[in-house]
């Protein structure tokens, strides 16, 4: 089964005191965790905590300062290339290509790829976040919502392996922010995709299959 | 879909941004300025090849200012098929109180060699092909010779002595090629067989035309070489056309020109590069969160650079073919001008606008090369680009210092390939590169201090320089382009403005108003007789005689040279070598030391300072001249300079007394005199006896500055209609810079609850601080290249026309700042909603 193993790892950086002084700033040290293929992972803790930066490390983004990340993909030991080419993401602030409409942003990752059904496919994930009707709507056109849906369906359209989620309801009204949980969780679901999610809301970490809270260097499963 | 429509797509959307644009504009106008002066200067170099072929007259043409010994002469005749002697002299024909400065050409029985003689039985007369020169007695002269001096065919003309009956009109030479280079007006008479020639003296030019198959070339060339190291030799077959090294370096003077023009292209680009980079690293992050390498997404940007590279090129070359035509219709009418009617209009014929592939193959692969370069910063960024960026923002450090080390670097290789002037590259790569240096330091230590003494003062003045303090690094990009900008645009304007005034003063502050320019000891005499009849006055008279330079440490001057230039053109003929115990008061010592009275070596030489910059040569170097058919060796021990206020006849060379006279060749005079109004038709009777006697009056010789004037005026109208449009481009890539924080900033402000009219007034003081720190470092970095390129480059003294130097900064300041409020107010003109909907 694809997972990903984080052995040992630890994560600091350099900064600086407000007294100007070179003070080392650590994150976390001998953290273990492992990211399944089909399951739902949420990380909670407060701001500050290192939770982006962990997130990071699970996606292979960056190198950890010690410890290894192990990626198992097709039953075979991967890269961090592989993993990228197998992952979504979904980020806070949607990040979508302000030029391209509703129906380009969602078929960007299958035109990168290469893939001549594009337009189709992304049509389709136009339909399944109910989004149809805005196909050519630019994405400042649209509510944070909506570029919200219009960010997941552009994040499953290639049906990857794992998706890294940062914050995907901080800029969102309560209301919106649980529609937002359910189409996420129900396209994991629908895929068979791994989740990693890292949040601040307890409802939406409780949609996950695990939970954990990453606090003061250590992560701790929640019941 | 596959990867090239997707960049294909980009690139289409990309279009509609203004930042696309202005670059797509920055690339446009630099490949129109280049590929017009290659295309223009392919289609001179090719018409100048056919007209090669079309007008020497002979397979070889050797021209020598001595003539060939006999057995020289023998040696010759027997390499060649055919031979044909003539010899050209200028002089001043008289006739009925009138006076025609003529170049006169003598031609034996065997001339033309190849090609027909076209003459008339009277000036307006049908052409008639003639096969052979003019009989023994028979003088034939161009129209303009029978309209100056009143003469119709069929009368007589006195001419040294004798008289000439004036049988043709004459209207085309075949070997006009080698003697056309110049408005003479043309006579022809018959070569004397047997005798030295008609007595007269003058500077005389022997020329042979030869006739010769490819190996008798061959064997020609190499005995030439060997035997007449003085003498010059022009092929039909793979020769070059006397006029293509003049070409050449007017090409090279405007690769120099293109510099000025691709540093603000440069940091034009460099500007909007800044914020491309944000918009693409930013693009590129999401491409590597969908999964897209960093490799293919560098691809990807490649791609989308070479569609923009594409289309400007083809936009340029269009635009530079339509250009093309343009400049040589100036150039016939300039070449038929300049060269006389017959030849200009030949030249002019062959101009025509091509393609001219190798070429245009060689200016865009170059061109290409170096916009690489300069994206090499925005591809570097691209590549660097990380989906890092999306999860955690992170602040790119502009590396402002490694870019423009980098830019300077690219425009010092771009400008080593055209430049035929290392001094003049290099002062204005060091000026520019202090003037930046100058700015970056005022910016820093003005915006800090000032916002330091300010800090616990409230106002929007204290708050502008806060902000601008704030954003120190992109402030300075900011004051450095634009401080580059005015720095180069004042120096261009004041440097063209001066050059000028200078053309115009020079030729009007020659001592006395007529120039001797060649006259022997016996003509001199005879001057002084007429002067004391006249009353007219001796000015200056410096002796001198005629020497080829023919090697520099035993290699031929181009050999040794390697480049063309304005000196290296001038030496293929003999100077005028002079000499003088002392220093001359019109000059200063450059370099080296001035030989003193005692000094027993007479084999030194001093060369004039830009002679030896242009050629290359450095004391100690050894200067071997061809004198009156001896080979004459100095070593090069001073370098002198020209200083103005002490007379106006300044020499290139100059030996000790001694040196030359003794080699028994004819000394000559050059000088000045001041005729009063009475003695000037009194004149004809100087030229009746020395009909060989080279005067020049200053009216004519202003007449000439003024044509050239004339043209120099129109290029640079040309060049500073190019100049404006790139410094504009420049200015709003500034200005749109910072439009975005702008926008933040005063959706801010105003939500804080200040008005319009205040966000406008802090913008105004933001850009009159900017401009007055770019235009301080504008004029120091003018004043810089003043005192270093005006003195150096073109004997001119820096003295700053304050008001000038002042009113011109005044303007471009108004401009950027009314620009600066333009660009605001448009801001303003949205919603508070808006404004900070964008934050």
């Amino acid at each position: 089964m694809d997972h990903i193993e984080l052995r040992a790892l630890g994560h600091w950086f350099e900064g600086r005191s407000q007294g100007g002084e070179p003070e080392t700033i650590y994150l976390f040290d001998n953290l273990n965790l492992t990211v399944r293929a089909g399951r739902s992972h949420a990380i909670l803790g407060p701001s500050g905590a290192g939770k982006s930066s962990l997130l990071s490390l699970i996606a292979a983004l960056e190198r950890p300062r010690s410890g290894e990340v192990a990626i198992h993909l097709d039953g075979r030991a991967a890269d961090a290339p592989s993993l990228r080419r197998r992952s979504g993401f979904v980020f806070q602030q949607f990040h979508l290509l302000p030029e391209l409409d509703a129906l380009g942003n969602v078929a960007l990752p299958l035109r990168l790829r290469g893939d001549g059904q594009a337009r189709e496919k992304a049509r389709h994930w136009l339909e399944r976040v109910g989004l149809s009707a805005r196909a050519a709507h630019k994405p400042n056109q649209l509510s944070g919502g909506e570029q919200q849906r219009l960010a997941i369906a552009r994040a499953f359209v290639a049906e990857p392996a794992f998706v890294f989620a940062d914050e995907p309801t901080g800029n969102l009204d309560q209301h919106t922010a649980a529609y937002i949980g359910e189409l996420l969780f129900g396209c994991v679901q629908e895929q068979g995709s791994a989740l990693v999610l890292v949040t601040h809301s307890d409802t939406l970490s409780r949609m996950a299959d695990c939970r954990y809270r990453l606090s003061g260097g250590h992560l701790e499963l929640l019941a | 879909m596959n990867f090239l429509t997707l960049a294909w797509q980009e690139f289409r959307s990309d279009l509609g941004q203004a930042d696309t644009r202005l670059q797509l504009l920055a690339q446009i106008l630099l490949a129109f300025f280049l590929l017009l002066l290659s295309l223009s200067g392919a289609s001179l170099q090719s018409a100048l090849q056919q007209n090669l072929s079309d007008m020497l007259g002979a397979d070889l043409v050797l021209e020598r200012h001595r003539p060939l010994s006999e057995a020289q002469r023998s040696a010759l005749a027997e390499l060649s098929a055919d031979l044909s002697e003539t010899r050209l002299l200028d002089i001043t024909l008289s006739h009925a109180g009138r006076h025609q400065q003529v170049q006169l050409k003598l031609v034996d029985r065997h001339y033309p060699l190849q090609g027909q003689l076209a003459v008339g039985r009277s000036r307006a007369s049908e052409h008639e092909s003639a096969g052979r020169g003019p009989g023994a007695g028979e003088i034939w002269l161009d129209t303009r010779a029978l309209v100056g001096l009143g003469l119709a065919t069929g009368e007589s003309l006195h001419l040294g002595g004798r008289e000439y009956l004036v049988s043709r009109a004459l209207f085309h030479e075949p070997d006009r090629l080698l003697e056309g280079h110049s408005v003479a007006v043309r006579a022809m008479a018959a070569l004397p067989a047997g005798a030295a020639g008609p007595p007269l003296a003058g500077d005389t030019r022997y020329r042979y035309l030869l006739n010769a198959d490819a190996s008798q070339e061959a064997v020609i060339v190499a005995w030439v070489q060997r035997e007449l190291p003085d003498a010059r030799l022009v092929r039909k077959r793979g020769g070059q056309h006397p006029l293509a090294g003049f070409w050449q370096r007017v090409e090279n003077f405007f690769g120099l020109s293109a510099l000025v023009l691709f540093v603000l292209g440069g940091v034009a680009m460099d500007l909007i590069g800044r914020r491309l980079l944000r918009r693409e690293a930013y693009r590129q992050a999401v491409y590597q969160s969908l999964g897209l390498s960093p490799a293919r997404g560098l691809c990807l940007y490649g791609a989308k650079w070479m569609l923009g590279i594409a289309l400007s090129f083809l936009l340029a070359g269009l635009l530079a073919l339509a250009g093309q035509q343009w400049v040589l219709k100036l150039l016939q009418g300039h070449l038929a001008g300049a060269l006389g009617a017959d030849i200009g209009a030949e030249i002019g014929a062959e101009l025509e606008a091509a393609w001219h592939p190798g070429v245009l193959a060689r200016t865009l692969g170059l061109l290409w090369l170096l916009l690489l370069c300069l994206q090499l910063p925005t591809l570097i960024g691209v590549g660097r680009a990380s989906v890092l960026e999306l999860l955690r923002p992170q602040q790119r450090l502009p590396a402002l210092a490694l870019r423009l080390a980098w830019m300077l670097t690219c425009f010092s290789l771009l400008v080593a390939a055209y430049s035929d002037n290392s001094r003049l590259t290099l002062l204005m790569i060091g000026t520019l590169l202090v003037t930046l240096l100058l700015i970056a330091s005022l910016t820093f230590a003005l915006l800090t201090l000032v916002e330091r003494l300010t800090r616990r003062r409230g106002g929007l003045l204290a708050f502008c320089l806060f902000t601008m303090r704030q954003r120190l690094l992109g402030k300075s990009a900011q004051v450095m382009g634009l401080g580059l900008c005015a720095t180069l645009l004042l120096f261009t304007f004041m440097l063209l403005r001066d050059l000028g005034q200078a053309m115009e003063a020079n030729s009007r502050a020659v001592d006395g108003n007529l120039l001797i320019v060649r006259a022997t000891s016996a003509q001199m005499a005879d001057i002084e007789a007429w002067n004391r009849r006249t009353g007219s006055v001796l000015r200056q008279s410096r002796p001198y005689v005629r020497a080829q330079l023919v090697r520099i440490n035993g290699l031929a001057p181009e050999a040794f040279s390697g480049q063309p230039s304005e000196s290296l053109s001038r030496i293929a003929r003999p100077i005028r070598l002079s000499w003088s115990a002392e220093l001359p008061a019109n000059n200063r010592l450059a370099a080296g030391r001035w030989w003193q009275a005692g000094d027993e070596n007479r084999r030194q030489i001093s060369v004039e300072d830009e002679v030896m910059a242009d050629l290359g040569l450095s004391l100690g170097d050894a200067l071997a001249f061809a004198i009156g058919g001896q080979l004459v060796e100095f070593t090069l021990v001073a370098g002198h300079a020209y200083r103005p206020g002490a007379g106006s006849i300044t020499f290139w060379f100059q030996v000790p007394p001694g040196a030359v006279e003794s080699l028994g060749v004819e000394l000559l005079q050059m000088g000045s005199m001041e005729l009063p109004q009475r003695a000037w038709s009194q004149l004809g009777e100087l030229w009746r006896r020395h009909p060989g006697l080279e005067l020049l009056p200053v009216k004519q010789l202003s007449e000439r500055f003024d044509a050239t004037l004339a043209l120099v005026t129109r290029v640079v109208a040309g060049y500073s209609l190019l100049l404006g449009l790139m410094a504009l481009l420049l200015v709003a890539a500034c200005v749109r810079g910072f439009e975005r924080d702008d926008r933040r900033k005063n959706g801010l402000l105003l939500s804080l609850g200040l008005r319009r009219r205040h966000c406008l007034r802090l913008n105004l003081y933001e850009w009159l601080i900017t401009a007055a720190i770019a235009g301080g470092g504008a004029v120091a970095g003018t004043s810089l290249a003043g005192q270093l390129i005006y003195r150096s480059q073109f004997h001119l003294n820096y003295r700053p026309d304050a008001l000038y130097l002042l009113g011109t900064l005044a303007i471009m300041a108004a401009v950027l700042c009314l620009l600066g409020l333009w660009c605001c107010r448009h801001s303003l003109k949205a919603s508070v909603g808006e404004l900070m909907a964008e934050s």
